[in-house]
């Protein structure tokens, strides 16, 4: 007797939660759930943490792979000026919002929830630049609205991994494209599992050097350099800024 | 709409959502599905499918916001309202980047962003990108 009212309860409950239309134009009958803005919200997050789940595995597997290997330093040494577009009066040398997020080459704190798939992963943030301003435009993405203009000029020569060469000689199979097609400017804070970029950015900081600098995918006659600063301390201690428009 | 002499600040000044797509009625209680369905092209079965709402309900001009919405619609809306100022108020555009994938979200469409919840950290950009908080541009 319970088990039947059970039975005629979820019959109701399904009932309820489902609504039932007809097209006047084609006679089409549909099922639709009223609670499928829930099943719709359920679907996004479950698509988005099944590609999380895939990035954590492609990133694991990378980064076991990784710690087998050793680079041989391919350094160039960069003493150009370089810049780099802030809204709002952001510090130009502010690396806060890079290690919380995260960015290209660094892992932030938000890729940090599954620390212990990554033996050795440290938090770290990069300050991102442009080797000129019209490159830097086109990284962000114009129109570019109130955004304030920055050169920055180094204070000493930096030493900075050279991208292709580090590629060629870590012949990971599509290492490069794989780094080049992640996004440069892209909402970071929702991205929860360290992506190939990132580990390789932490594990080339833990070889040395002061960055990486590779060719721009917007502009490809310019560079790009994510220069490994610990705080924004460290930025300081490495540039100079001056505001240009 | 500006405050009167007396005051120094409009509701709109501190915050207040402007609604320029229009989703929500003038006085921002209840949900607008017809005007949903016109701006963002979408059926009333896909909107009813969306809103939880019966079919028959995406044709009339205003009703209560469903409770299991509410928050992401708000989002919506303020999400809306800085890319429609970003894109030069062109409509078009607004709706466009609003249910375009996007390299920014990893290829997600912005919509399905804010729906599954993620939609602060997508306001948070798009301020910054208008220049109302600090951040990078690059």
């Amino acid at each position: 007797m319970g088990r039947k009212r059970a039975r005629s309860e979820t019959a109701k409950q399904k009932k309820r939660i489902r609504v039932r239309t007809q097209s006047h134009r084609t006679g089409i009958v549909q099922d639709h759930s009223v609670k499928a803005l829930t099943a719709i919200a359920r679907e996004a997050a479950q698509k988005q943490a099944a590609r999380l789940k895939a990035d954590m595995v492609a990133g694991s597997i990378f980064w076991k792979w990784l710690e087998t290997k050793t680079v041989t330093p391919v350094f160039e040494s960069w003493d150009k000026t370089v810049f780099r577009i802030v809204y709002a009066g952001l510090d130009p040398l502010s690396v806060a919002g890079s290690l919380s997020a995260g960015g290209r080459f660094n892992v932030g704190g938000a890729q940090m929830q599954q620390h212990d798939l990554f033996p050795r992963l440290t938090m770290a943030a990069c300050l991102y630049v442009a080797s000129s301003i019209k490159c830097a435009r086109k990284e962000a993405g114009e129109p570019l609205g109130n955004a304030e203009e920055y050169e920055l000029a180094p204070k000493t020569s930096l030493h900075l991994w050279q991208l292709e060469k580090v590629a060629v000689q870590l012949d990971y199979p599509g290492l490069l494209d794989l780094i080049l097609a992640t996004p440069m400017m892209a909402l970071w804070s929702m991205q929860k599992a360290p992506l190939i970029s990132q580990l390789l950015g932490n594990f080339l900081r833990m070889n040395g050097g002061d960055g990486i600098v590779f060719t721009s995918t917007k502009d490809s006659s310019e560079k790009v350099v994510a220069v490994f600063a610990k705080d924004d301390g460290h930025a300081k201690s490495l540039f100079t800024s001056k505001r240009i428009n | 709409m500006r405050a009167s002499s007396a005051n120094r600040y409009s509701a709109e000044d501190l915050g207040s959502i402007k609604n320029h797509l229009g989703f929500l009625s003038s006085d921002l209680a209840r949900l607008r599905p017809r005007r949903f369905m016109e701006t963002t092209g979408l059926n009333p079965t896909s909107l009813s499918r969306i809103f939880g709402i019966q079919r028959t309900t995406a044709y009339r001009d205003e009703i209560p916001i469903p409770k299991e919405i509410k928050q992401s619609l708000i989002e919506l809306v303020i999400a809306t309202d800085i890319a429609y100022g970003l894109m030069g108020k062109d409509l078009a555009q607004t709706v466009r980047w609003l249910m375009s994938p996007n390299t920014m979200t990893f290829g997600d469409v912005p919509f399905d962003v804010i729906m599954r919840g993620n939609g602060k950290e997508l306001i948070a950009w798009l301020a910054s990108r208008a220049g109302l908080t600090p951040g990078a541009a690059f």
